[in-house]
This record gives structure tokens, C-alpha cells and sequence, in this order.
């Protein structure tokens, strides 16, 4: 699919400033018609070549600069359930990036420049949103220990406990990347996402983006998700066993259980920074604007800027020794 | 490096101002002469009765010492000697300190007798006596007399470290050890305010840098932003049971030892009208 301009058929495109289709050619708000995307090799627009792999579901002209949404690839089974319309524009983005790394002053100079940061692009990633219950039973053997003084005698008083506790969790929505190309990690740490925004899938939503559709099936990545979920009961579980000098469990039984999937596209804004011949990628929370990447660090300025605070900070206190102690 | 000019403005502004203070105060104080009172002890300040200098070397040290004299408003004498110093240990009231304390004696009668002293005779000034005879303990010893204002400029720790660091040269080249030994002693005497030293400055600025390293050359990506009820319906989990039941305790009694009274000793040593820093050498 093709979003189209009515008025002088520029390419329309969803602007998350305004939350409406917005056509940077003739500035026209919401006067988009749809052309069909029959295929993945040429554009509909100039006819030219398109480089997609297996699992692009929008992409960008190289040549004309249009955004494509691959029909084939965002129906039947591939069609989200869920989106979430991204909330941050671009130029809202190089703001929030130059905010995060702006004093990070080992940074390359270009690092921050508005050349390197209009090379920015926004994708809607898939995710799998499980539903978990689980349910844990534990039991164990506790201390607790006071000790007090009296007259010349120190006394301490260890007691022991039988501690059980049984527990009910119901988790909504953990989100785990169907993307291969997405660091999982990296993923993680975008979290999280505020859900009130995620709304029924709508094409439109993905024009100005890049996209993909699942890289793989909620049953493949589900160890994932119910291992996220077993991880945050144990450590809501460890919560209540507070004030306890020592703590030995004596049994521990956990079951989950899948309740619902839901196929989501979440977005996420790409910066990838070329420095010395690697790459340094930045993903930006395309609606919370949580920035996680690696700031690349060139040699020369980290060095000239250590170097150069010693001095200036040793000559300074030999100065004011100098100057107090009358040389 | 656009940044650079920058981000250094406010330390090399701060750097450029204290650099003027201190140059103005240097130059100041550089300026400053004091002018000469006292003409009773002449001219001559060094007296090298132990021969350990050669006539050029004692001209020099003459020289330094004219226009230390007026930097410092302090007579500044320095005699070399040898001379047995006469074992009255015996009757001393601590024997140990004996030599030391006779050498001493001799350098403020030295002082004293050859009314040495800037602004009147007895007055502001002090001598080195460099005393090269091997006393019966097997030591050579030296004395630093002050008197006068630089009594209380100089004082026993700077007068120890002069005679140590005198004494650590003085064998292998007694010229330039004299010389140091004069520079350094005005130094000292001229200092007045606070001595910081230099240690704590160099640990400041090196956690300074290792601060400013860290902040600006941190790697970590990101911080996790999510807790254990991020994804849980309501916030909290449902909890069916909490029981805490204790079943056993136990009490350990330890008895704690009083302190015995404890033995407070030693003695302190005043000596009256004992001015200056003495050493040995073997």
C-alpha cells in the first residue's frame, strides 16, 4: 500500500507531531488516497528496484523516496493485532540525542551533527505480547536475630520460622522482539512502552517508516517470554521475605500458564554511527524516547581532555598552595 | 575539538588569574629590601675554620648571602669548625642529648659574641655551625642558632629538615650543600601563611581526572527502566497465603570482659630557651 496525496501526489505520510497523515510536499493534512502494492520488486511510484529481504514489510524507495507498505506481508496471518503510532517525530529524536551525548565529550565531532543525524530512520519492530498466570508456592526456613546488652552480659536471641507464602501472578502484555536483526538486550532495555497508546492495527500508521513483519512465531520465542515472567514472580516473591537473616527454601513450585498472544508492532528509531570502521548502533523508544547505545570514544580528544583537566586542575591547586603559603 | 575552548573557559580564566596574583606577589616581594641597622659584626659571614672550602667558593657564598640578608632582613652566618666539645655528659641533665645541645650553645655564643643580628646586635639574623670534629660518640654535629624574628619564622621541623638535607651533601660537595642550605632557609623563613602540602593536591586533581574520565568516557548503554510489576495486571501480585510461624528460638549469652584500668606514662620534655635544630652525622 501507497498513501498517496489527492492533492499533488506526493508521497503522505504519518506524522507523530500531529498525529495525522501529513503530506511534506504540499503540507496537506489527511488528503491521502491508497494505491495497492501488488509485489516486492519494484516501487509503485517510479517503478524502481526495491531491495527488501524476507521479512521487510515497509520500506523506502532508494530512488523516489516513497514509503511502501507490503500488503502481503501485513495481512492474513501477518496482520499485528496491535500497533503503537509513534509519538516522536524526527527532529523531536535529534533533540533527545543530543540532550543524552551532548556532554559527552570524548564523543567523535561528527557524532552529533545534523548530516550524520538526519541518516536517522524510524522502524515499527514486531513483538509477541504474551499473557502469563503464574502461581508459586514457597516454603522455607527462616532467622531473624536481635541482640541486646545488658549490665556485662551480651545476649542473642536467634528465632526460626516456618515460612510460607503462596502467590498469584497475572502478567499482560510482556513484550519479546520477533526481530532478528534487533539486539535482544537492546530491545529490553527500550522498555518500558506506556500500552494506553497501542491501538488496532492500521496501515496508515506505517507509512514514513520502515518495517518488518514477525522473524519468528510467538510458540519460538515464548521460552523467552515465560522465562521474563518467572524471573519478575521469583523477585515479587523474594520481596516478601524481607527482614529475615538467613533464608533457606525448603521447596519452591511455580507454574505458568500462556493466556493470550498478541502480534504488535512497537517503534523504535535508528541512528547508526560509522567510527573507525564500526558500527555504533543507537535505538531511540519511538514514544518515550529511552535511548540505549554505546557512545563511540575517539582516542585523541580522550586524551587531550584528561590530560589536559590534570594540568589545569594541578597547576590551579599550586597556584592557590603558592599563593596562601606566601612562597 | 570545538568543545575544548569551551568547556576549559572557566579553569584557564581561573588558571590566568591566580598565575597573575602569584607573579604580582612575587614580584612584590622581590622588590622588598630591608634596610641594615646593625654595622657592628662587618662584613664577613662566612667562616670556614675547618677548611672545607676553597677562598672562590667562600666569595660566592659571601655574595649569595648579601643579597639573601636583604630578602630575609636577617643576618645569616655560617661557620665551619672542629672543634672537640668538652664531655660534661655526666652532669648534663639528658646525656644523650649532650653534644648536640653543647654545639648549640657554641653556635648562640658565636652568634652573640660577633653581635651579629640585622637590626641590632643579638637581633634578627641566624648561624649555621657546621661542626666537623668527630666527638667522642662517634658524631659530627651541626646547629642552626636563630634569633630575632627569624626565631619565630624558623621553626624546629624546618631547622631539622635544613641540617638533614645539609648534612645529606655536605660530604661530597659542602659548597653547593651551603648554598642550598642558605636558599633553603630563606625560603622557609620567607613563607608565613598556610603550608599545604603537596600530596593532598596531587590525590585531589587525580580524582578530579578519574571523575571527569568516568563521567565522559562511560560506556554503558542503558539502564534497565523496568521492575518486577511492570507487566503485572493491577501492579501487585495476589498473595493466598503469608505465614510466618516460629517454631524454635535460642539465646546465646556471651560475658563482656571490663576494661581494666590502664596505665597512662611517659613524659614530656620542655627544655626552656633551647632555640634551634640540631643533628648529628657520623
Amino acid at each position: 500500500m501507497l498513501f498517496r496525496c489527492t492533492n499533488c501526489f506526493g508521497n503522505v505520510v504519518y506524522s507523530p507531531e500531529t498525529g495525522k497523515m501529513f503530506c511534506p510536499y504540499c503540507s496537506g493534512t489527511d488528503t491521502q488516497e491508497t494505491l495497492a502494492v501488488p509485489n516486492t520488486v519494484n516501487c509503485v511510484n517510479c517503478s524502481g528496484e526495491i531491495q527488501v529481504n524476507d521479512f521487510t514489510s515497509a520500506t523506502k524507495c532508494a530512488y523516489c523516496g516513497s514509503y511502501m507498505i507490503f500488503d502481503e506481508r501485513v495481512n492474513g496471518t501477518f496482520t499485528p493485532h496491535l500497533i503503537m503510532p509513534f509519538k516522536l517525530g524526527k527532529e523531536r529524536v535529534k533533540e533527545i540525542m543530543r540532550k543524552e551525548f551532548g556532554k559527552k565529550l570524548f564523543a567523535p565531532d561528527d557524532f552529533l551533527s545534523e548530516v550524520k543525524l538526519s541518516t536517522m530512520e524510524g522502524m515499527y519492530v514486531p513483538f509477541w505480547m504474551y499473557d502469563f498466570d503464574t502461581h508459586y508456592n514457597f516454603q522455607g526456613r527462616g532467622t531473624k536475630v536481635r541482640s541486646w546488652r545488658r549490665g556485662n552480659t551480651q545476649y542473642t536471641e536467634t528465632t526460626y520460622y516456618n515460612v510460607l507464602r503462596d502467590m498469584d501472578a497475572s502478567f499482560e502484555k510482556i513484550p519479546v522482539d520477533a526481530s532478528y536483526a534487533m539486539e535482544d538486550s537492546t530491545m529490553d532495555l527500550l522498555e518500558p512502552y506506556n500500552y494506553t497508546a497501542l491501538e488496532q492495527f492500521q496501515e496508515k500508521y506505517m507509512s514514513g517508516f520502515f518495517s518488518e513483519r514477525y522473524n519468528y512465531t510467538a510458540e519460538q520465542l515464548e521460552p523467552r517470554a515465560s522465562a521474563k515472567a518467572q524471573n519478575d514472580t521469583e523477585a515479587l516473591m523474594q520481596k516478601t521475605l524481607g527482614g529475615y537473616a538467613t533464608m533457606v527454601p525448603v521447596s519452591k513450585n511455580m507454574n505458568v500458564t500462556r493466556k493470550a498472544t498478541q502480534y504488535a508492532l512497537l517503534p523504535v528509531w535508528t541512528y547508526i554511527y560509522k567510527y573507525n570502521n564500526q558500527l555504533y548502533p543507537f535505538q531511540i523508544n519511538g514514544q518515550t524516547g529511552k535511548v540505549v547505545g554505546n557512545v563511540p570514544i575517539s582516542k585523541k580528544k580522550a586524551v587531550a581532555y584528561t590530560a589536559t583537566t590534570a594540568v589545569v586542575w594541578l597547576a590551579i591547586g599550586l597556584l592557590i598552595k603558592g599563593i596562601l603559603g606566601g612562597f | 575539538m570545538r568543545n575544548y575552548w569551551k568547556h576549559f573557559r572557566i579553569p584557564f580564566i581561573i588558571m590566568i588569574v591566580l598565575a597573575l596574583v602569584f607573579g604580582g606577589i612575587t614580584i612584590f616581594k622581590g622588590s622588598k629590601e630591608v634596610k641594615r641597622t646593625n654595622d657592628e659584626p662587618g662584613e664577613q659571614r662566612v667562616f670556614d675554620y675547618a677548611d672545607v672550602l676553597s677562598d672562590s667558593e667562600e666569595k660566592k657564598l659571601e655574595k649569595l648571602i648579601a643579597k639573601k640578608q636583604k630578602q630575609l632582613g636577617g643576618d645569616i652566618v655560617l661557620m665551619t669548625i672542629e672543634q672537640r666539645l668538652q664531655d660534661e655528659s655526666d652532669d648534663y641533665e639528658y646525656p644523650e642529648y649532650y653534644y648536640s645541645e653543647a654545639n648549640l650553645d657554641l653556635a648562640e655564643d658565636i652568634y652573640d659574641a660577633l653581635s651579629f643580628g640585622y637590626d641590632v646586635p643579638g637581633g634578627n639574623g641566624f648561624i649555621y655551625l657546621d661542626n666537623y670534629y668527630e666527638q667522642e660518640d662517634s658524631y659530627q654535629y651541626s646547629s642552626i642558632f636563630a634569633s630575632g624574628e627569624c626565631y619565630h619564622e624558623f621553626t624546629d621541623s624546618e631547622m631539622d629538615d635544613v641540617i638533614a638535607d645539609t648534612n645529606d651533601d655536605v660530604e661530597d660537595d659542602p659548597y653547593d650543600a651551603y648554598c642550598d642550605m642558605i636558599n633553603q632557609s630563606v625560603r622557609e623563613m620567607s613563607k608565613g601563611g598556610i603550608d599545604i602540602p603537596v600530596l593532598p593536591i596531587i590525590v585531589i586533581v587525580a580524582i578530579i581526572t578519574i571523575v571527569f574520565y568516568a563521567r565522559h568516557g562511560s560506556k554503558a548503554k542503558a539502564k534497565k527502566t523496568t521492575a518486577a510489576n511492570t507487566y503485572i495486571a493491577n501492579n501487585a501480585p495476589r498473595m493466598n497465603q503469608v505465614q510466618d510461624i516460629a517454631y524454635d528460638k535460642k539465646v546465646v549469652t556471651r560475658r563482656i570482659e571490663s576494661s581494666s584500668g590502664g596505665r597512662s606514662g611517659g613524659g614530656s620534655r620542655s627544655g626552656g630557651g633551647s632555640r634551634g635544630g640540631r643533628s648529628g652525622r657520623r
